[in-house]
């Protein structure tokens, strides 16, 4: 369906959250996701501070001991005390403040002269310490999209939080590899006025962290928050998009959502609904199903509630496949942990009779205009859930949309998650001190800022002599500025160019996990190379394992392989050696020759090298003389 | 002119709501206590500070100040509940968080530590008091008198147990200065300490409190006594020995050891779990509670090392120090054998010869001395260096301060025998080193 989005009053701004690899935030270890079994295993209860609470009775104190236990798993060799809550943080990571500073002054936007790390507070267990650490950095800036000014709000500093692995009733499982990670969240005002612009936006910012060099890649790497209005609907915050190709779709079916909604509030107005119309009773039915062919309700405890009037539109469709009735379902999954409810605009189905619905029918007293709710469960569960569907309907009876934070779907749905927090509860982090930022360095960064990649495109051209083909793929690439500090070493750039691109793309299809490849591994390897460590033709071989185990230092990666490479190139003088004194009888059988010089080269290099290496060495030079 | 003075001429302090311009844009927020005295520092209306540096705002206006928030915590202690004590000396466990102005700030009020932790308010019924309010890294000798008689005097009163929240950086002095100053201790006293302060969500302080409440409503052990983490997992608390723990980590929440000890008891509350591992634990007995808490004050505690020199030890003889514990290298050893460290000997044997009590332990910290095994230490035993045999440096400091302080003349008869487990004649197996 298409919509006149100016017509609508489309508003929408980004928060756009950018993983770095810089290291973490606030220790020395690296930031590396793993899915190797963890050998760090332990356990915290989480709870309000003090400050937070304003009263304490008996259902405080109910809550209080429902609380999750939180399991944190962690990794001897790179996660340490501090992600677990153990050390006090260490100073702020420079290249990810260098880096931050980086991205802020690109966009224009004004640098505090003294920054505070602050501690917000989150008892959800992602984070050990109950806060999250996170720094306003700068403030008023703005990004050109299509010529449209958009407006920057605010740029921050901050860490990552852990990763859920398991999710139970009584506790959670997260992993502490991701907790620490530089995250830049960079926030947009809400300038966006079309879907489309909006994926455009997302897609700028993604270019602009991707120019530092130092935005992390892989999945979840970045990740984008939506906010959605329009006009007398209500702004809506879509979490966790991870896919920037849905973006656009995105906002269009939360426009669709609202837009159904107002239609939804519309009819309830018409039938002359009023709010204490839903205050109704909520009945057990459980008798109904003793015998139930439905294995939600058969022999559980089951109630329900009669919703006046509301027949048909229960079911009615908000969101692709998502009814109304889907809309409650998942506010009571996140208010309840329940799995869902049965509507009557659904049934019979699931097992439920015609005969079981005519019985609810009657026990709840409904007309033919009443719709019903069933929830089966814990007695206590039901009826909390049954209060939140209640509360709902009439909130869409008020509002027809409700301001919320919702989840966003791999569908490009979403579905109720919570409602939008308060202001968040912030003070600060008494372990660090203020960071003074100073004039002079800033404007450093300022004459070295990353190149835009129209800069970059007329650079790779002109100066370098790239091919465009190359050139084009480059300017893009997360190993840019590290190619152009090269280049200005003196390397060759159509050389380093392809090591980057094409080389990387082929390690990537023989397994590496090339995502894992920093500039700084880049630069020990090419400091390798230079110090005969390693040659040349064996750097991508090194890239290949390194990649797959990027806590190894590469001194011990090299000798781990085994073909330290001034063996490798010692071996290839004794091998050449041995080919030139067999020439007249590689003349003779060609590629044959191979087995019969095969038992003199490993005669010489036995134990220096291994015999695959050889084999390989030997073919080459063979190839060679018969070229010759 | 620095932040105070800039503000006082605005007639700003923190709370005040101001708009400020600075490098040409304009900032609003509410002033908070800045940090350094060349910038102001506003929270913003997004909840984070930031800091302007007084040199760039060109202008700053003030629209009034921000209402206090102030909650009043409503809660209702249930009666019948065994009564626990709870006193404050101060430290890491008594901060609390304001976030209207962003600060970690210190409180010692019942409400607040039931705050902490509502599930005490099913175990025990809590008085609260507050005694000090100083960083344990800041105790001296005369707040020892003052919690030593506290405690005394708690114990004429019909309460289940004591609680001391204390700063864990002297908490084991602490421990140990109570266990010698409060004889016969009626009830069960726990010190309780903090590593990660309770301004946090993820504090130990709760956990820590929670099992010493737990404990305490449920033991028949009486003594002096510390709680805390056994591992950096919540769950699993120890109760340790007043006189053999020490400190041996800065920040990790299991920091507090037995050294040369085991646990008396493992406590979780979350599984309704005490376990005794000392079966002769201290339990409450006829005798007379009785209050000894004079504390030498000149007494030192010195570390040797490679290098010594006499003039060190001369200075305790010429400032006439009543007592000098060495925490010597290994078995007991002192820099004191080969010609260029005969001086460091004779200058012990002169501090020895003037009147002052030299004790030997060691900085190995786990262990025993020995004062035969090596010439170099029966050289030294010689001259009358007493060997204090596994205890501890920190409470061999705090035992002979109170030798001396209560019966000067037999001080050195005291010293030597075991008043308060601070000495074991055994090593058994299960002394681990960790």
């Amino acid at each position: 369906m298409e919509y006149d989005y100016f017509k609508l009053g489309l508003k929408v701004g980004l928060e756009v959250h950018q993983q770095l690899d810089t290291g973490k935030l606030f220790c020395s270890c690296p930031c590396i996701l793993r899915e190797d079994a963890p050998n760090i295993i332990f356990e915290r209860n989480l709870r309000p501070t003090a400050s937070e609470l304003n009263s304490i009775d008996e259902a405080a104190l109910n809550e209080f001991k429902k609380r999750k236990k939180f399991i944190y798993q962690g990794y001897a060799d790179s996660t340490c005390l501090v992600e677990a809550d153990c050390e006090p943080p260490h100073e702020i990571n420079k290249l990810a403040l260098k880096t931050v500073f980086e991205v802020a002054l690109m966009v224009n936007a004004k640098i505090f002269s003294e920054l505070i790390p602050m501690r917000k507070i989150v008892i959800d267990g992602s984070n050990t310490s109950g806060f999250q650490r996170t720094t306003l950095i700068a403030q008023n800036g703005e990004i050109i999209v299509n010529g449209k000014k958009i407006r920057v709000e605010a740029i921050v500093l901050e860490e990552d939080a852990s990763r859920i692995i398991e999710k139970h009733p009584e506790k959670i499982i997260y992993r502490l590899d991701r907790l620490g990670i530089p995250l830049i969240e960079f926030t947009t005002a809400p300038d966006i006025n079309s879907p489309e612009e909006a994926k455009l936006v997302a897609k700028e910012i993604g270019s602009i962290m991707r120019r530092t060099g130092k935005a992390k890649r892989g999945l979840g790497s970045i990740r984008q928050d939506l906010n959605v209005s329009i006009e007398n609907g209500a702004r809506v915050e879509l979490k966790g998009v991870q896919d920037l190709e849905l973006i656009d779709e995105m906002v269009k079916r939360e426009i669709q959502r609202q837009i159904a909604l107002l239609e939804l509030r519309k009819e309830m107005i018409e039938k002359k609904l009023i709010k204490t119309d839903f205050d109704s009773e909520i009945i057990e039915l459980s008798s109904l199903f003793n015998e139930s062919e439905c294995k939600f309700l058969k022999e559980k405890t089951v109630f329900g509630i009669k919703l006046k009037k509301l027949k048909g539109l229960i079911g009615k469709e908000v969101q692709p496949k998502r009814r109304f009735g889907t809309e409650l379902a998942s506010v009571v999954k996140a208010k309840t942990g329940l799995k869902g409810l049965l509507h009557s605009d659904e049934l019979p189905a699931y097992g439920v009779t015609e005969k079981e619905v005519k019985e609810v029918n009657s026990l709840l007293e409904c007309t033919h205009e009443d719709a019903f709710i069933m929830v089966s469960g814990e007695k206590e569960t039901i009826l909390t859930a049954l209060n939140a569907v209640i509360e709902r309907v009439k909130l869409t009876l008020d509002k027809g949309v409700v301001s919320e934070t919702r989840n966003a779907l791999e569908d490009a749905n979403s579905e109720y998650l919570r409602s939008i927090s308060s202001s968040a509860r912030m003070y600060p982090e008494t372990d660090l001190l203020p960071i003074n930022v100073e004039e002079k360095q800033l404007n450093e960064l300022k004459k070295n800022l990353p190149l835009t990649e129209k800069q970059r495109m007329e650079l790779y051209l002109s100066e370098f002599k790239l091919s465009e083909k190359l050139a084009n793929q480059m300017k893009l690439s997360n190993h840019a500025r590290f190619f152009e500090k090269k280049v200005s070493e003196g390397f060759n750039a159509t050389m380093i160019a392809s090591l980057l691109l094409d080389g990387l793309i082929g390690l990537k299809r023989k397994g590496a996990e090339t995502d894992n490849i920093s500039d700084k591994m880049l630069e020990e390897l090419f400091e390798a190379e230079k110090n005969n460590l390693i040659s040349k033709d064996v750097m991508l071989d090194f890239l290949l394992e390194w990649s797959k185990n990027p806590l190894l230092p590469l001194n011990e990666l090299i000798s781990k392989q085994g073909l330290n490479s001034m063996d490798s190139i010692e071996a290839e003088k004794i091998i050449k050696k041995i080919v030139e004194e067999k020439k007249d009888l590689i003349k003779q059988n060609g590629m044959r020759s191979v087995s019969a010089l095969m038992g003199e080269a490993m005669k010489q290099l036995k134990g220096k090298i291994d015999g695959k290496k050889i084999n390989e060495l030997l073919k080459k030079e063979i190839n060679e003389v018969m070229k010759q | 002119m620095d932040a105070d003075s800039f503000l006082k001429k605005h007639k700003l302090s923190s709370g005040s709501k101001v708009e400020l311009i600075s490098k040409g844009e304009t900032f609003s927020g509410v002033l908070i206590p800045s940090l350094s005295p060349e910038t102001v520092q506003l929270k913003l209306s997004s909840g984070y500070n930031a800091g302007f540096k007084l040199s760039e705002i060109t202008s700053i206006k003030g629209f009034g100040e921000i209402k206090k928030e102030k909650t009043e915590l409503k809660i209702i202690q249930k009666k019948g509940l065994p009564k626990i004590l709870v006193l404050h000396t101060g430290g890491t466990i008594a901060s609390k968080v304001d976030y209207s102005l962003g600060g970690v700030t210190a409180s010692f009020a019942p409400e607040d530590l039931i705050a902490l932790v509502p599930e005490i308010t099913e175990l025990a019924e809590i008085e609260a008091k507050q005694i000090s309010n100083i960083m344990s890294e800041d105790m001296t000798f005369n707040y020892y008198k003052k919690i030593s008689k506290e405690l005394f005097e708690a114990m004429q009163k019909k309460y289940k147990g004591i609680i001391v929240a204390h700063g864990t950086d002297t908490l084991a002095y602490s421990s140990a200065a109570m266990s010698f100053a409060v004889e016969n201790a009626g009830m069960p006293v726990l010190f309780v300490g903090s590593q990660r302060s309770p301004d946090r969500p993820s504090t130990d302080a709760a956990e820590n409190l929670l099992n010493a409440v737990y404990f305490i409503s449920k033991t028949d052990f009486a003594g002096i006594a510390i709680c805390m983490h056994e591992t950096i997992s919540d769950g699993n608390a120890v109760i340790l020995s007043g006189t053999k723990t020490r400190k041996m980590h800065t920040s990790r929440r299991d920091a507090f050891k037995p050294i040369n000890d085991i646990p008396i008891a493992r406590v979780n509350y979350h599984k309704n779990l005490i376990e005794y591992l000392k079966n002769n634990y201290s339990k409450k007995s006829n005798k007379k509670t009785e209050l000894k808490n004079k504390f030498e004050e000149k007494i030192a505690l010195m570390k040797l090392r490679p290098n010594l020199l006499p003039e060190e030890i001369d200075f305790y003889r010429k400032q006439k120090y009543k007592g000098l514990i060495l925490e010597g290298t290994g078995m007991g050893h002192a820099p004191s054998n080969v010609k260029e460290n005969l001086s460091n000997y004779e200058a012990l044997k002169k501090l020895i010869n003037s009147g002052t009590i030299v004790v030997m332990t060691s900085q190995c910290i786990y262990g025993r001395v020995y004062s035969e095994v090596y010439t170099n230490l029966r050289r030294l035993a010689e001259i009358g260096v007493i060997f204090a045999e596994d205890m501890l440096p920190e409470t061999a400091f705090i035992k002979l301060s109170w030798c001396l302080g209560n019966n000067p003349k037999k001080a050195k008869e005291i010293f030597l025998q075991n008043i308060a487990g601070e000495f074991n004649e055994r090593t058994p197996y299960e002394f681990k080193v960790e």
